[in-house]
This record gives C-alpha cells, sequence and structure tokens, in this order.
C-alpha cells in the first residue's frame, strides 16, 4: 500500500479537477465513477479515494521514469 | 487439438457491456482461424451455461469478461461463474480473464488443479470511458485506447501462439500505446495512461508460458 501524505491529496484532487467532463472512470470492483464521484471519493479520503490517489501517483512515477529514460537517450 | 473457445460476455451493466461489444473482434479473428466459438452472450452467461458447454464441448481456450475478486469471476448479473471451489473445472484450458484481481489467487490454484495457463490481472481492471458515447462503445476512442492492448492477447492465443508470447505481445501493445500517449495532445491522454500503466502492470500469466491453444 502507497503511503499517501496530505499533498499528495491535494495534487490529485487538483488533476481530477481539471479532468473533462466527458471522461468517466470504471474501476472494475468499485464500478462506474464519475468526475464528481471521484471529486467526493477524494474529499472523503475512503477506499476509492485512496485508489484514485495510488492510481495518480503510479501515473506520475512512470511518467518521471520515461521521462529521465528519454533525457538519458 | 480441437480448435474451440468458449467466451462470456454478460452485458448486465455499462463496464461489462464495453468488454462484451469490445470482445467481438476476438471473435471475429477465431472464426477466421477455423475456430469453433461458444459465445455466452447476455443472459447466458450463467453457471449452469458455462459448466455444461465446458464439460460437454471442452474448449481448449476460455475468455471471461466480466467482474472479479481474488478468488472468483462472475457472469450475468454478477452469478458466480468460477470461484476456488469448481476451479477444476479449468483443468487443461489455456484461461483469459478480463475481470479484477481474479489472477492473485484464483489463478495459481486454478494452475495447481490442471489449468495449463491462466492469464489476468492482479488488482483492479481500470477503463475511462466517454460519456457521449456510452450506448456505443466501438465509437468510444477513449475506450479503445483502454482496450485495445487488453484484446490483443485473446487475438493472439486464437492465432495459435504460445502463451508467453501471447502474453509479450499484449504487454507491447500496452507499451506501444502509452509511448503514442505520452506525446500526445489530446486532453483525455493523462487519464487514458492511468487506466494503461494500471493494466500493464497488472497482467499476469501463471502456467505454462509454452502452453498452445492448438
Amino acid at each position: 500500500m502507497t503511503r499517501i501524505d496530505s499533498d499528495d491529496w491535494r495534487i490529485v484532487t487538483e488533476r481530477v479537477r481539471m479532468m473533462p467532463q466527458h471522461v468517466t472512470m470504471h474501476i472494475g470492483s468499485y464500478g462506474k465513477i464519475s468526475k464528481q464521484s471521484m471529486l467526493d471519493h477524494l474529499e472523503k479520503k475512503d477506499e476509492v479515494g485512496k485508489r484514485i490517489v495510488e492510481m495518480q501517483l503510479n501515473y506520475l512515477r512512470y511518467f518521471s521514469r520515461h521521462m529521465q529514460s528519454v533525457a538519458n537517450g | 487439438m480441437d480448435r474451440k473457445m468458449l467466451i462470456t460476455r454478460p452485458e448486465h451493466e455499462e463496464p461489462v457491456y464495453y468488454l462484451s461489444r469490445w470482445s467481438e473482434d476476438v471473435i471475429r479473428v477465431a472464426r477466421r482461424n477455423s475456430v469453433k466459438v461458444f459465445d455466452l452472450n447476455g443472459g447466458k452467461a450463467v453457471p449452469g451455461m458455462l459448466h455444461s458447454f465446458l464439460e460437454s464441448h471442452n474448449p481448449r481456450f476460455v475468455m471471461f469478461n466480466g467482474h472479479g475478486s481474488e478468488s472468483s469471476i462472475t457472469g450475468h448479473r454478477n452469478e458466480m461463474l468460477v470461484d476456488t471451489g469448481n476451479a477444476s473445472s479449468l483443468k487443461d484450458r489455456i484461461v483469459y480473464s478480463i475481470s479484477c484481481k481474479s489472477a492473485r489467487k484464483l489463478g495459481p490454484l486454478s494452475v495447481r488443479r490442471g489449468c495449463s495457463a491462466f492469464i489476468g490481472y492482479d488488482d483492479d481492471f481500470i477503463m475511462f470511458t466517454d460519456n457521449n458515447k456510452s450506448s456505443r462503445p466501438l465509437q468510444d476512442g477513449i475506450a479503445r485506447s483502454c482496450l485495445e492492448p487488453a484484446m490483443q492477447l485473446p487475438v493472439s492465443i486464437v492465432k495459435g501462439n504460445t502463451v508467453s508470447v501471447a502474453y509479450g505481445a499484449s504487454k507491447n501493445a500496452f507499451l506501444k500505446k502509452i509511448e503514442s500517449l505520452f506525446r500526445s495532445k489530446e486532453i483525455e491522454a493523462p487519464y487514458i495512461l492511468q487506466s494503461l500503466i494500471e493494466n500493464m502492470e497488472n497482467l499476469v500469466y501463471h502456467g505454462n508460458g509454452n502452453s498452445v491453444a492448438w
């Protein structure tokens, strides 16, 4: 389980706020989650909110590794 | 070896309806490759039908679309299809399960009970879709990006490739899509990327990588 600090919650919430309205997320075991519902889960900091944060952090880590490998040629 | 596959395609709610529609291409490719397809679509994706078809037709390749947990896969209206109690029904078969977490416990258990190879996801299967296209999943470009790499795997299996080759083909398809989206200016790209990275990292197989369906 990834450790999530208050900055992580804030950053992910801001990123979700920027998500286009027509995009919907489906997390298998939690079902269909609209943008507003994602924001609600993040505000409550519940299980779904944690899963959303983990996904975003995983994406940002992957992106950072990718940029490093591009920079290193 | 008989060229027979069975596929479950429940459609009772949006995410499984998307998987069902995006699996149609797998069925088309299978039929083009002279594979007899037993298609348990919609209300047919229930335990009675599944186990009856497994026993009477003995398909070598089985593809599940549906919800799941660490120890189960479900079908129409989330009825339990396979769990730890009947995992031996997957004996001598190659299984691909697009369902959450089923590769975590059900996968290794099925292999211990004789399944040739179980390919699936160790954690939640994640997908993004376009609200405006929910009644027309095949026209949903966001879903296309999320699902095409996952569908690459069964396409490779029905063409007669080994499990490890099919697994590699799918991982490569994920990577290729991820690379192209990193360069994309589409506003949806950062969200689609989350799904691709999660699903790619959680895709695993248990059992014999040299198994072939036929």
